[in-house]
């Protein structure tokens, strides 16, 4: 089966009188003299051992054994392309060129002949007619200058950051201090709150007591009123029975209630039949259980003496507790409504401080620090806002005994005044505990956020980046929220909160994600990528919006100047700086 | 951005009103809502009452000549039949003396259309007249039947179509309008009420006094309508046809439903916003042309006319009784196949071509011998596109470019959508965005890549614009019913239209490619001609108001269906003029016409990334394959929404295998660039797009062959295997040539697939990854993984391929072919390859290579059909896969001339496939012999 192909193929070719083009061995397609020994086209020096040209050819993967005039023509034999490291013959394979006075570089062999110059050496266009030219000192030239450049501008950056690792440190150390001092704080408002709790439960007790007497004795006085209200409605009713019955035959005729002008309901000056039937409720008199059941409601607006009050008087106010509850649920309605304006309007305010402080040079690290504790504070306030609410109201809402006076006998009073002391005093205890926690809380949570290798994002925390294009202006704050805002007007746009850093395992820190901002109309909420680079400064290099409302960012920041430097590859390296 | 800002404002009120992404039907016309579909369609059957004159039937060589009455007004009608050349025949009917013309279209057609003679009348009397067409084949027959007016074709001694068998047809006679005005004009032509109205009108004493006639309302639009009624309509049944086809576009089946429970098809150019899948409403673009398909012959019906047009569609004779009685004798259980259409026209004449086939791939001829074929793209067109709405700025593209390259991506163009220009101002960039055109345009060619930008029909009213100054200092724009500028709003705003039927338009439109006129344009910047319903987003049904007035005095109704197709020709005229005729031209559009295939590749327009969509992608493209317009595909993963992974990979899969492969979407869509994506979603989109680079040298010679025969790449499987009557409804499958069978897995989470596979148990098919043999006919239900693309190549066919895909198309030209030879149960093969330059004209002199391969008796031949045409490539053979090989050969040699050479070869006994290892010869080569022993 086995022929020297390359032979007499050629022999055939020359034959015939065809034009013909062959990618024949040794012609264009395996090898090349580079003066130090024959390379295998396509391959490092480092490897070229393994292409032995006095031996049959052995796959790399072993799939086959081809001799050796099988490398390199263009022909694929290997399941695992070794056998054509020079030609594009076979699928997802690389080719190596080695850019003498510039970085080598692999491409994929499907680029090589492609009449497209790829390697700046010219070597992955071989063919007869490539009109390739070596660039590869002038790139290389061009390539060590921005090289040398980004190198001066990593070392600024790396400088940079070891400020910043240095402030973390500090930064941190101090949250760390703070949080021990806090908790030594904690431990005595919990003791005081304690106490605080137990006296105002102890007079409490003695409170409720007498309150329970004061309001047994309430509720004796109301009935008696309510008995007598009843009697008197009675007698009333009664008097007008026995005005009315003028026969005193138990029963109210038609002629007894026209007889009694009251009941003139027209005002015509006569009470007629149908004015009376109306009374006697249709029918031609009425008894005694008819009258105090019906008949006396129709009747009591013309002849009561009360005849034009209200028929119905509504419950007594301070004798109701379901109207009480009605007052404070509106009062606390109102309060919930003005905490909540009040804290959009403190939250508003907040931010414009921040700006103003930040735009006047105030950012210092306290600063920023006070302004993230109070900031994070109300947000925990707004979640918390349940408890709050509980809490809060007794002190923000009038007393009811403010309200209405209760009339308490001069011990309860007192005994009333002494709880509500005790009640301030323990809210009081009770909110310094708590507001000593929010802080605690607040600083863990900066402790535990992940500020990237040597903490070196951390004093970037709260300080935020401006970036201006044609149309907008964008502005990042770290680990805060992204905005954009046209530069001709109009208000400023939520492109997203700082949600996560979103590099890849690799290198975590090379990305952040901002999330949830102002939603689009028919698709998501706006969101956008950061991506981070080494630089000397923070700032964006470039904003975009490759998807409607999907922001991305190119942001260099030292934070990224990790130490030592990032190099090329070792090899280019040395290679420059011999010729260095 | 202000327009911007409307068009949201627009759609945001849009989706309040209807939150569910679907179409708003209330936007498109019923045929009850629109008075002349409503007029004819309620015609009784047989009611028509038009006769023949008897003694004006004339006979001569070349046309069949006769006068027809109207007998309930005495209406006079000219009709004349002449034959054209490969067995169609043409029928025209027109008023005797119309009040004024009647529009008949020009254009569509090829311009050299050869009539031939042979016409005599063979017998006649006082009922019909038969005329003998002796040059047909087979011989056809002509039946005129005079009372009522009934015309017959018979092929082959059978009844192939028959017109107005059902007295459905109709013309209705311009006329002078009647004073006074009859008052139901005012009321609004809205469906139910005016059908009430006619009922209440049972005699229906004046049959020019019925509402709609002089004037229409839809919805806040008015029809002027002042030269009164002038549809036409009239009903065709193809005698023995089990299915027609055809008609595009639709968002349908392949095969034509009956439409008794349903609107008719309607043909209306109309830029539908998230149109609906399963549907006959009208889309962007019209062919009034069906293919009617039965076990012994398949025929083809034209119906010229570019005014709205609805057709219905019903089967079997509608007197079945009496042949399911014969039936029933003859113990034979199967109606006599028929299927009866009706057509319905705004306006014109009875403009109607007859293509008798007999086979299919004769009506596809046929066709493109009267519509004119498409011409042979540039090779890189044919490569893999990537799009969307919008590549921002040339940062963004150079940056697009760079990032598929570093994960090797393939691809041949990168587009640009409207947002490139100056304010929707097209030929103009946006000077901050776009600020060096040609260097991005430079930058995407050096790497043997094209690029793409939109232009679009409308014209920003700006008097700074150049173009809208021209157009007004030159007199260029439609008018309106006063002769006024017709002023539409559409991407730019308040916006003018050109008239592209004048002819000075369709001139200064051309002109406006040449180099030195867009700036910043150079050869390798191709057009894109979207918006050309035309799309008027404040007109009635969105596009342009029917009495608006173009050249000639004709009113947007004749011509409606047109205006796209002439704006298409304008661009490619351009596009050869910018090259002296030196390069081909490359355009794709949106709406299409009769002979649109003659300048441009059309896309499925706006569909939307799910399924169904999906799975439409096949039906629509066969029914423009049919159509003529072969050069078909979809917006890949769907224009509107996002795709996900899995619906993203499947539609690459699908779509690597449809003649136009673009990637395109909706600016409100995530980005989809395949970089995007992770390792394994990428490697399976990128295996879709090498596998389309591999078949190039297939693609390429289908597209030769195409321009010569008519017959398109993408065909339904009837077309191939037209005894198969189980193939008939199929349409999830189809045939790419005569030689593969592509059925792309259109279903989620599919882990099987039903493949049919067609024709009779002479046939084999082979797995062309695997080579595994499937040599059974019917249904075999298959495993598929996310990678699988079910492509099968048929016995008895040659493949060419280029194995070595690049990272662009342009750079395989002289990438070696591997042949893959399928053999047959004979042991038997054939097949093509064809192979020019890729681009310019030198082809048409005759400098090209056809290469005929046949394989018999353990021998591939390989020859150059055209040696002397002078043609030279660097191509060379460098393997030969042979599958269905029975046992390995003792050797393998390559024969040219006296010299015989040995090859290596490797023969695998679990694929039974032979790998013959690098032949060597070069594909001109005029005359080669690879021999198995």
């Amino acid at each position: 089966m086995s022929v020297k192909l390359a032979e007499s193929a050629s022999t055939l070719l020359m034959l015939t009188l065809m034009v013909c083009w062959w990618p024949a061995p040794g012609v264009d397609g395996s090898e090349l003299d580079l003066g130090a020994g024959l390379l295998i086209r396509g391959i490092p020096l480092e490897r070229a051992a393994l292409y032995d040209p006095a031996k049959d050819f052995v796959c790399l993967d072993r799939s086959a054994k081809v001799p050796f005039a099988f490398v390199n023509d263009d022909y694929c034999d290997c399941a695992d392309g070794s056998d054509e490291p020079g030609t594009a013959a076979c699928p997802d394979t690389t080719f190596f060129c080695s850019n003498a006075g510039h970085v080598p570089q692999v491409i994929p062999s499907s680029r090589v002949n492609d009449g497209i110059c790829d390697c700046c050496d010219t070597s992955d266009e071989y063919q007869e007619g490539s009109s390739c030219v070596n660039t590869c000192s002038l790139l290389g030239e061009a390539a060590r200058e921005h090289y040398l450049k980004a190198m001066r501008e990593h070392e600024a950056g790396f400088k940079s950051r070891m400020n910043l690792v240095g402030e973390a440190n500090a930064k941190r150390n101090e949250l760390e201090a703070k949080v021990k001092e806090l908790k030594a704080l904690r431990e005595t408002a919990e003791q005081e709150m304690r106490d605080r709790e137990a006296a105002k439960k102890e007079v409490e007790a003695r409170e409720a007591a007498a309150l329970a007497v004061h309001r047994q004795r309430e509720e004796e006085e109301r009935q008696q009123r309510a008995e007598e209200e009843k009697a008197k409605r009675e007698e009333e009713m009664k008097a007008v029975w026995q005005k009315l019955d003028v026969d005193v035959d138990g029963l109210i005729s038609l002629a007894e209630v026209q007889a009694d002008l009251r009941l003139d309901q027209n005002k015509d000056g006569v009470v007629s039949v149908e004015e009376a039937r109306f009374f006697v409720l249709n029918q031609d008199s009425m008894t005694w259980e008819d009258f105090s059941r019906t008949g006396w409601i129709l009747m009591r607006p013309y002849v009561s003496d009360g005849a034009r009050k209200p028929m119905f008087t509504p419950p007594e106010a301070d004798h109701d507790p379901g109207w009480l509850l009605f007052v404070l649920f509106a009062v606390g309605l109102a309060a919930i409504l003005f905490l909540c304006k009040q804290q959009e309007e403190e939250e508003e305010h907040h931010q414009q401080q921040e700006e103003e402080k930040r735009e006047l040079g105030q950012g210092e690290d306290e600063h920023a620090e006070e302004e993230r504790g109070e900031s994070e504070e109300e947000e925990n306030k707004a979640e918390d806002f349940q408890d709050d609410y509980e809490d809060e109201v007794p002190d923000d809402v009038p007393e009811p005994s403010v309200v209405v006076d209760h009339g308490y006998d001069e011990e309860t009073q007192l005994l009333v005044d002494e709880a509500e002391k005790a009640r301030k005093e323990f809210n009081e205890a009770d909110r310094t505990l708590r507001d000593l926690e929010h802080e605690l809380n607040s600083i863990s949570a900066t402790l535990e956020k992940d500020f990237g290798p040597e903490d070196a994002f951390l004093p970037l925390e709260g300080q935020c980046m401006e970036h201006t294009d044609r149309e907008y202006l964008y502005k990042i704050c770290w680990f805060g929220q992204a905005t954009q805002k046209p530069r001709h007007g109009g208000g400023e746009t939520k492109l997203g909160s700082w949600k996560a850093w979103a590099g890849p395992e690799s290198n975590p820190h090379e990305k952040m994600m901002f999330e949830n901002g102002l939603g689009c109309w028919n698709g998501p909420n706006r969101s956008a990528h950061v991506h981070l680079t080494c630089g000397k400064e923070n700032r964006i290099v470039s904003a975009s919006e490759p998807s409607r409302c999907m922001y991305h960012f190119d942001v260099e920041t030292p934070a990224m100047c990790a130490h030592p430097p990032a190099l090329p590859e070792a090899s280019s390296h040395l290679q420059w700086h011999e010729e260095l | 951005m202000e327009e911007k800002a409307m068009f949201r404002a627009v759609i945001i009120l849009l989706s309040v009103v209807f939150p569910a992404m679907t179409v708003d039907h209330s936007k498109f016309k019923t045929c009850d809502q629109s008075s002349f579909c409503r007029r004819n369609r309620g015609m009784q059957k047989g009611m028509s009452g038009y006769e023949v004159i008897q003694d004006s039937l004339e006979v001569t060589d070349d046309a069949v000549r006769a006068m027809l009455i109207n007998t309930k007004n005495q209406v006079e009608f000219i009709l004349e039949i002449t034959a054209l050349d490969k067995n169609s025949l043409h029928l025209v009917i027109n008023e005797k003396n119309p009040l004024h013309p009647r529009y008949v279209v020009r254009d569509a057609l090829f311009e050299d259309l050869k009539t031939i003679k042979g016409f005599h009348l063979e017998s006649k009397n006082t009922e019909k007249a038969v005329v003998e067409m002796g040059n047909f084949h087979p011989a056809s027959k002509i039946e005129l039947k005079f009372k009522p007016f009934t015309l017959d074709l018979y092929s082959g001694g059978d009844l192939v179509i028959s017109t107005n068998s059902r007295g459905l047809f109709n013309i209705e006679h311009l006329r002078e309008k009647k004073n006074p005005a009859p008052a139901v004009d005012d009321a609004p032509a809205d469906s139910e009420e005016s059908n009430k109205m006619d009922s209440d009108h049972p005699g229906q004493p004046d049959e020019d006094d019925v509402p709609g006639m002089w004037e229409e309302h839809f919805q806040s639009h008015f029809d002027s309508k002042v030269r009164g009624p002038e549809s036409i309509s009239c009903d065709f049944s193809f005698i023995g046809a089990e299915e027609v086809y055809g008609i595009p576009e639709h968002a349908d089946n392949f095969a034509l439903k009956e439409t008794k429970s349903s609107d008719p098809y309607r043909l209306y150019n109309l830029d539908v916003f998230e149109y609906e899948s399963w549907s006959k409403m009208a889309l962007y673009g019209s062919i009034p042309f069906v293919v009617a398909v039965g076990e012994k012959r398949s025929v083809g019906l034209l119906w010229l006319n570019g005014a709205e047009t609805w057709i219905d569609v019903q089967k079997g004779p509608e007197t079945a009784v009496m042949s399911s009685i014969v039936n029933l004798m003859s113990g034979s259980n199967r109606r006599s196949p028929q299927v009866d259409t009706h057509w319905i026209s705004e306006s014109g004449v009875i403009d109607v071509y007859f293509l008798l086939g007999p086979g299919p791939k004769d009506v596809m001829s046929q066709y493109g011998a009267l519509s004119g074929n498409t011409p042979l793209p540039p090779h890189f067109a044919l490569g893999f596109h990537h799009s969307r709405w919008n590549y921002n700025d040339e940062n963004d593209v150079k940056s697009v470019d760079s990032r598929m390259d570093e994960v090797n991506f393939p691809y041949d163009f990168l587009w640009l959508d409207i947002e490139h220009t100056d304010g929707k101002k097209y030929f103009t960039w946006d000077a901050v965005k776009f600020p060096h055109p040609k260097d991005m345009i430079e930058n995407l060619v050096s790497k043997g890549r094209k690029m793409v930008t939109i232009i679009d029909p409308h014209i920003k009213k700006d008097n700074g614009y150049f173009v809208h100054a021209d157009a007004q200092a030159n007199d260029l724009y439609v008018k309106n019913k006063d002769g006024n500028e017709y002023d539409g709003w559409c991407w730019p705003g308040s916006s003018g239209y050109l008239d592209f039927f004048n002819p000075k338009v369709q001139e200064y439109w051309s002109q406006q490619f040449t180099l030195d006129k867009y700036q910043g344009s150079t050869l390798d910047l191709y057009t894109w001609n979207d918006m050309n319903e035309p799309s008027v987003f404040n007109g009635p049904e969105i596009t342009m108001t029917k009495d608006a007035k173009h050249f000639g005095g004709w009113e947007h109704r004749d011509v409606h269906n047109i205006y796209g197709f002439l704006h298409v020709k304008s661009s490619f005229d351009g596009h050869l003029l910018r090259s002296g005729g030196k390069r081909r031209p490359f355009i794709l559009t949106r709406a299409f016409f009769v002979g649109s295939q003659r300048y441009a590749a059309v896309w499925t327009g706006d569909n939307t990334a799910n399924w169904d969509q999906l799975k439409l992608t096949i039906p629509m493209c066969l029914s423009l394959s049919i159509s003529g317009i072969g050069f078909c595909g979809a917006d890949v993963g769907g224009f509107f929404q996002n795709p996900d992974e899995e619906l993203l990979i499947r539609w690459y899969q699908a779509g690597a295998f449809q003649p136009f492969f673009r990637v395109h979407s909706h600016i409100e869509t995530a980005r989809r660039e395949p970089y995007l994506y992770g390792d394994e979603t990428r490697g399976l989109l990128k295996k879709a797009v090498m596998q389309r680079y591999t078949f190039m040298p297939y693609w390429y010679t289908l597209f030769a062959e195409y321009e010569h025969t008519g017959v398109p790449p993408m065909r339904p499987l009837w077309m191939e295997f037209t005894a198969d009557g189980n193939t008939l409804k199929m349409d999830d499958q189809f045939m790419l040539g005569s030689a593969l069978l592509i059925a792309p897995v259109l279903d989620s989470r599919a882990s099987t697939i039903d493949i049919y596979f067609p024709g009779t148990d002479a046939e084999v098919w082979y797995d062309i990854d695997t080579f595994k043999k499937f040599a059974k006919p019917g249904f075999e239900l298959l495993g598929v993984t996310m990678a699988s693309i079910p492509v099968y190549q048929r016995g008895g066919t040659i493949v060419p391929r280029k194995m070595r895909a690049r990272r662009a198309t342009s750079l395989m030209l002289n990438d070696p072919i591997t042949l893959f030879v399928a053999l047959d149960k004979g042991m038997r093969a054939n097949g093509t390859l064809y192979m020019d330059e890729g681009d310019g004209y030198e082809y048409r002199n005759g400098k090209y290579a056809l290469i005929e391969f046949s394989y018999q008796n353990g021998v591939l031949n390989g020859r150059n059909a055209n040696p002397s045409g002078g043609f030279e490539s660097k191509t060379w053979l460098e393997r030969v896969v042979i599958l269905g090989m029975k046992a390995a050969p003792k050797s393998a040699s390559i024969v040219v001339g006296k010299i015989e050479e040995a090859l290596h070869f490797s023969y695998d006994i679990a694929s039974e496939s032979l790998t013959v290892r690098k032949p060597g010869i070069l594909m001109t080569t005029s005359n080669w012999n690879l021999i198995i022993g």
